[in-house]
């Protein structure tokens, strides 16, 4: 009994170890940035990220090329129309001018994570240089 | 003994194969007394929509007659709308979907930022939510009688909150309204469940006015 418990803990500290530390921190933006995208993102772009008819664009490979460029929609929204998918697009986005610059991470890293089959954590560094070159409105 | 399990088969019959339960009546009612051949009688009136006046997509003015003859689905929103509208124009798209081509079911959308929503904003947002035609209309109008009309006649809250994203509050309810003008049913217009409820009570309603015809 004892020798099994003993068995169990190692096994775990095992995976534990093995998982890295990257990779827990990966899943937890994704957790968040999973949660913040249903409050902030999902009614356009709907939950599946396909977007809906011609009025709000899908997270596709090319409306996700430019990250800088995607971090600062998000913070500041959209004003112009746009391609994607080669359909036009000409619908505002509204800015979300009270996310934080972890929450934007966490967003970021969900959305690429899930629609970009990333692995690795888009870091609150990216997204404070990314906004400072964002083009002003 | 025969004859109890006759009325046992008579029952089981009834109860399945009787007419499936009508739909309620929703709002306040009232019972009049009137005069009928002579006698008095006492009947029951319902809250029912009354007449309006609001231009559509097209830019044509609508009024309750271009509803006659029609069960009707009607919904408020805005174009520029952040939060529920979008996921309420997904769940109505597939209500528009299925009842495509009947003339005999219609949905009125109502934009509750009439200064922005024109006729041409409207129409633009409806053919870029792929809806051609005017089974769906969406309408604009004065500002106040479109709120009147939503808060006291479907029964909905519609109105300017600037606490609110986007700037407006209103509820995410399809209202369901038959070919005399009553509300026959709410529906949870942000999920799916109540979406498939509303589809399904479009059919129980037609198939209710099928049997009145015969």
């Amino acid at each position: 009994m004892k020798i099994s418990l003993l068995l169990g803990a190692s096994l775990g500290i095992f995976l534990l170890a093995c998982q890295g530390e990257n990779q827990i921190k990966h899943e937890q933006y994704v957790a968040e940035g999973f949660s913040l995208y249903q409050t902030h993102c999902a009614n356009c772009h709907q939950r599946d990220g396909k977007g809906l008819e011609n009025l709000y664009p899908a997270l596709s490979a090319d409306y996700l090329a430019n990250k800088a460029q995607v971090i600062c929609w998000i913070k500041n929204g959209v004003h112009q129309p746009m391609r994607v998918n080669g359909k036009m697009y000409n619908r505002a986005m509204p800015a979300n001018p009270d996310l934080k610059e972890l929450e934007i991470a966490e967003i970021m890293t969900y959305i690429y994570a899930t629609w970009g089959k990333e692995t690795e954590i888009t870091t609150v560094e990216t997204i404070q240089a990314a906004l400072e070159k964002c083009p002003s409105k | 003994m025969k004859y109890l399990s006759i009325i046992l088969v008579a029952s089981f019959i009834w109860s399945c194969g009787g007419p499936s339960e009508r739909l309620p009546v929703l709002g306040e009612r009232e019972t009049i007394k009137k005069t009928v051949n002579g006698k008095e009688v006492i009947d029951t009136v319902y809250h029912t929509i009354p007449d309006f006046k609001f231009v559509n997509q097209q830019g044509d003015t609508v009024t309750a007659q271009n509803f006659q003859d029609k069960i009707y689905v009607a919904d408020f929103f805005f174009t520029t709308c952040p939060t529920i509208c979008p996921v309420m124009k997904k769940q109505m798209k597939k209500v528009y979907e299925k009842f495509k081509g009947q003339n005999d079911v219609a949905i009125l959308s109502h934009t509750i930022d009439p200064e922005h929503d024109t006729p041409a904003v409207l129409k633009e947002y409806a053919k870029d939510l792929g809806v051609s035609g005017t089974q769906w209309m969406f309408v604009t109008g004065n500002r106040e009688k479109i709120y009147e009309i939503g808060e006291k006649q479907y029964l909905v809250v519609a109105g300017a909150d600037s606490t609110a994203p986007g700037g407006y509050i209103h509820s995410g309810a399809f209202v369901l309204v038959d070919k005399q003008k009553r509300v026959r049913g709410m529906y949870n217009g942000t999920d799916e469940a109540g979406t498939q409820r509303l589809i399904n009570d479009i059919e129980r309603l037609q198939e209710e006015y099928k049997n009145e015809k015969q």
